[in-house]
């Protein structure tokens, strides 16, 4: 999906009013779309045993470095920087909603998929209630930027999310807990 | 005690180590309570230190950073640097794999630019006799003290100030690169007063020479002036200063002389200042480098799709494993983006605004104030302080259209070839309002391009007041000012000639 966006894209298929062209701008709307999809495309099939622990581990690895190698390959078009400085914060908001999903995933099917709902909200909020805060209480809600990645690309923050990364520890975490210690019989 | 009591402890042994690193203490602006906000100041930074070992200091200030390296002998590290007097500034200290970060401690009062309060430097070899003849009164003159020894060797350390002034000063007592540092400070416009035997421009390596003298009566004390670029130094002797019954009179005298351009009053308008002006001009950065793929994309992309769509089933066939097809995708697209770090990028483009400062003379020392624009890609700005080089002094400002942005100072620069000058004088361009002026330059009037009339336009809006004098003129530059890596593309440059009231 990556590669197919960033080829329009580098053929000139975006609207003049998006700014994107042959240039940075192309590496950084592919990097907006790459943290876009995280939340969307994850598998995350239900079930509470290791096997699928580790089969959802290893599909979010693979996303990230396969997300990343697309972004990458399209760095002709900007100094590398750009693409590279932005590693970290892509793989804490992969590393975070992939545990977030896989917490989901010990439940049942209708859990991730409103996991995946409130995660896209999650991520995508916040700057509104930061436009709302500012408009309407003259109040700065800048500290949610922590757990939007795209905020904090559109502010330059591109290294270790931390606050992500530590959510998605604890997410990891409590889905291994839940998966590997046996339910107790009803 | 348990394990884990044990591991806490270390960990926290270890955060106490690192805090200490940084004397918070003793660590200071050198002009407290005294400095001028949004310029840098003189900060004396106090650590503890690994004997034999180099530390590096840099001060992160938005997208600039200044980095200074010092070798420490013993266990004291000292290091005084410029360090922006702002907000958002941080001091960060590595000493082997030791990383500490330090926010200085603001000054408590603010040297504001004013035409009546300028804010001055006072060297001397006795700081005590300096306090007593340039007491600091506010609304009069602000002073910061210092020893001739102490004297700065970069001019960065006195962008702050309006004027130095040097007491009893000779050859002997200054550090080397006094030169240097009086010869950028005034090519950037500030004013210097030696009295004493140091002969400004004599024996100095690579500077350009002072104008000739002009001989000026303060009081009772007869002096010569100077002029150096859009600056001015004033010399006299030390033993008819000291016998002079106004010593503080003449020295402020020679200082408004040279802020008010020679007037009797003050100009109108705000003082001038290296701060980072409340209003920029206006910047219309130029589009973006745009790069072409080569035979390496195309292989890139096709192999990695290839390799996500094959490798799963290949995986499938192989093991019945379900991590085994990840694990093969990941590893795969690690070599597919490894490899793809093989091509090679566009250089990013610095936009430059150029507005170029020189004296009355022809060929005289030229300074730079450029507005610059840099790539997206280009994320800080990092000067080295040691470098021997032209020692600039870029300034992060808002950023231009999601780009990061900087006003860059560069003292004795190259010189600009201009146009026909036209004389500001009384609000009016060679007796053309200054306003309509503007517009006209801005629709490529009068020689300029439309970006060189834009430019113009802001340093009118900013300069055209009472008292204010100049010649203005479109200019080509070389070059321009921009962050390491990048290829400059200058966008319009102006040249600007400050005169005096009464022509001398």
């Amino acid at each position: 999906m990556i590669l197919a966006a960033g080829a329009w894209l580098w053929g000139g298929g975006a609207p003049d009013g998006w700014g994107v062209g042959r240039n940075t701008r192309l590496v950084e709307a592919l990097l907006y779309l790459e943290l876009a999809l995280a939340p969307l495309v994850l598998p995350a099939r239900p079930g509470r045993d290791g096997r699928t622990l580790l089969a959802h581990a290893c599909a979010t690895l693979a996303c990230w470095a396969a997300a990343g190698a697309a972004v990458l390959v399209f760095s002709f078009a900007a100094s590398q920087p750009v693409a590279l400085h932005a590693r970290g914060l892509s793989l804490c908001a992969w590393g975070a909603w992939g545990g977030v999903l896989a917490l989901a995933a010990t439940g049942t099917r209708q859990t991730v998929h409103a996991t995946r709902v409130l995660v896209v909200a999650v991520s995508a909020l916040p700057p509104l209630f930061h436009y709302f805060g500012l408009e309407y209480a003259s109040a700065s809600q800048r500290h949610l930027a922590a757990v939007s990645p795209h905020w904090l690309l559109a502010t330059g923050d591109t290294g270790m999310a931390w606050w992500l990364a530590c959510g998605g520890a604890v997410c990891w975490a409590g889905a291994a807990a839940c998966s590997l210690w046996p339910r107790r019989p009803a | 005690m348990t394990r884990a009591a044990a591991w806490l402890v270390l960990v926290a042994l270890a955060c106490g180590a690192r805090a200490q690193a940084i004397d918070a203490e003793a660590s200071r602006f050198l002009g407290e309570p005294w400095a001028r906000p949004g310029t840098c100041a003189p900060y004396r930074l106090h650590w503890d230190a690994v004997p034999g070992a180099t530390a590096r200091i840099e001060v992160h200030w938005g997208h600039t950073v200044l980095a200074h390296e010092v070798a420490t002998p013993d266990r004291r590290g000292v290091a005084v640097l410029p360090v922006p007097v702002a907000e958002d500034v941080k001091l960060v200290l590595y000493q082997g794999e030791t990383i500490t970060e330090h926010r200085p401690r603001l000054p408590s009062r603010a040297a504001a630019a004013s035409h009546a309060q300028p804010y001055v430097a006072v060297f001397a070899g006795d700081p005590l006799y300096a306090r007593a003849v340039l007491p600091t009164e506010p609304g009069s003159l602000v002073a910061d003290y210092f020893d001739l020894a102490d004297f700065f060797t970069d001019w960065r350390l006195a962008d702050g100030y309006d004027a130095l002034v040097l007491l009893h000063a000779d050859e002997s007592r200054l550090p080397p690169g006094a030169q240097r540092t009086i010869a950028e400070f005034c090519s950037l416009g500030g004013a210097v007063f030696v009295a004493g035997s140091f002969r400004f421009g004599e024996q100095a390596q690579g500077i350009p020479a002072p104008g000739d003298p002009v001989p000026a009566q303060l009081r009772d004390v007869t002096l010569q002036r100077f002029e150096f670029g859009a600056g001015a130094v004033y010399r006299c002797e030390w033993e008819v200063l000291r016998r002079s019954r106004s010593a503080r009179a003449v020295v402020k005298d020679a200082i408004m002389d040279h802020l008010w351009a020679g007037a009797a009053t003050a100009p109108g308008g705000p003082a001038p200042s290296r701060a980072v002006p409340a209003t920029a001009p206006w910047l219309e950065p130029g589009p973006l480098a745009d790069g072409a793929p080569g035979a390496l994309f195309w292989v890139l992309a096709c192999a990695l799709v290839a390799g996500c769509a094959v490798l799963p089933l290949v995986a499938r066939r192989l093991s019945p494993h379900l991590w085994l097809a990840p694990v093969m995708v990941a590893g795969f697209a690690g070599v597919i983006g490894a490899l793809s770090l093989l091509q090679t990028g566009p250089a990013p483009l610095a936009d430059g605004w150029i507005v170029a400062r020189t004296g009355p003379r022809h060929n005289g020392p030229v300074s730079v104030s450029a507005w610059v624009v840099a790539d997206p890609a280009v994320s800080t700005w990092v000067v080295n302080l040691d470098a021997p080089g032209p020692r600039l002094l870029p300034r992060p400002v808002a950023d231009v259209a999601g780009r990061p942005a900087w006003l860059a100072d560069l003292p004795l620069a190259s010189p600009v070839t201009g146009g026909q000058a036209a004389r500001l004088d009384g609000g009016r361009v060679d007796g053309v309002n200054f306003r309509d002026f503007a517009l006209a330059a801005r629709n490529e009037g009068y020689g300029y391009t439309r970006q060189q009339g834009r430019l113009l336009e802001w340093w009118l809006e900013a300069n055209a007041w009472r008292g204010r004098s100049a010649l203005l003129m479109p200019a080509q530059a070389a070059g321009g000012l921009t962050p390491p890596g990048c290829a400059p593309r200058v966008q319009g440059a102006i040249a600007i000639t400050p005169l005096r009231g009464d022509n001398k």
